[in-house]
């Protein structure tokens, strides 16, 4: 398991448990949308994956994207961590 | 969600208030220049001026009262576009669903009675909250602006392009007919 995928995974749970909604399973396919994750939500996550990973990869994009599954965040992250550290 | 015309009476130290605040006025372009009652006034002013541009006071549903505004400028009726901006200042009713909700009313308007057939909008990179719902409502993010805004001595920021044509609103899933 990548450091990505362990602290995706960690910060989608603390955020759901937080939304006390029943959320199921995280793995790699699970779709975002079915977890009912609202702007506000989105906007926490990324600053805690920023805290945790030192990138904002949805900062870099020529194209603001949004991922599909658990699996499309964790790749997400997974390409700021082959990329160099910055200075 | 009622958009409601907002005028001279709604400059209120509330309204000042939230365009000098750090949080809420992060991703606005006023953040450089301290907000005063004058400068407020001006910029209020200056949509019931001869260019046709809009402001409104964005109102949660069940509620008369204003929790940020929204506007809609840049319109050109020969060509048929618009640009859209919004400024939730009342930070509790962040991520309850506010934008989304003045965005479908001004999508509805631009493409509906206004007849317009492009409706755009920017915003900073690191904006999530309105990115996500951008997105969510349909926006093509057509490209990102280098180095638009200056948020330091020598710092600048980039900004994302987000534009909707009018066939792509009616075609949506949370399109016209829609149940809300």
């Amino acid at each position: 398991m990548t450091k990505a995928n362990e602290v995706v995974v960690k910060v989608l749970r603390e955020i759901l448990e937080e939304k006390r909604s029943p959320f199921g399973d995280l793995s790699e396919n699970r779709i975002l949308r079915e977890l009912g994750l609202d702007s506000l939500d989105w906007i926490i996550i990324v600053v805690k994956l920023e805290e945790a990973m030192g990138v904002d990869p949805f900062a870099e994009q020529k194209e603001y994207r949004i991922p599909v599954t658990v699996g499309d965040l964790i790749g997400f992250y997974e390409q700021g961590e082959k990329k160099p550290a910055r200075p | 969600m009622t958009l409601m015309p907002f005028t001279e009476e709604h400059v209120t130290d509330r309204y000042i208030g939230w365009l000098n605040s750090p949080e809420v006025n992060r991703f606005l372009a006023v953040r450089n220049v301290q907000q005063t009652r004058e400068t407020a006034l001006e910029y209020v002013r200056a949509f019931y001026g001869d260019t046709e541009k809009y402001i409104w006071g964005m109102a949660p549903p069940g509620s008369g009262e204003f929790v940020g505004t929204a506007t809609l400028h840049q319109i050109d009726r020969y060509h048929g576009f618009a640009a859209t901006g919004l400024m939730i200042g009342e930070k509790q009713f962040w991520g309850k669903g506010i934008a989304e909700g003045a965005l479908q009313l001004i999508g509805d308007l631009t493409f509906g009675s206004m007849g317009l057939r492009r409706l755009f909008s920017g915003s900073h990179v690191k904006n999530h909250g309105i990115n996500f719902t951008l997105k969510k409502l349909g926006f093509v993010c057509e490209g990102r602006l280098r180095q638009v805004y200056k948020v330091g001595p020598e710092a600048y920021t980039d900004t994302y392009c987000w534009g909707i044509l009018a066939e792509e609103w009616r075609a949506r899933p949370g399109g016209p007919g829609r149940s809300e």
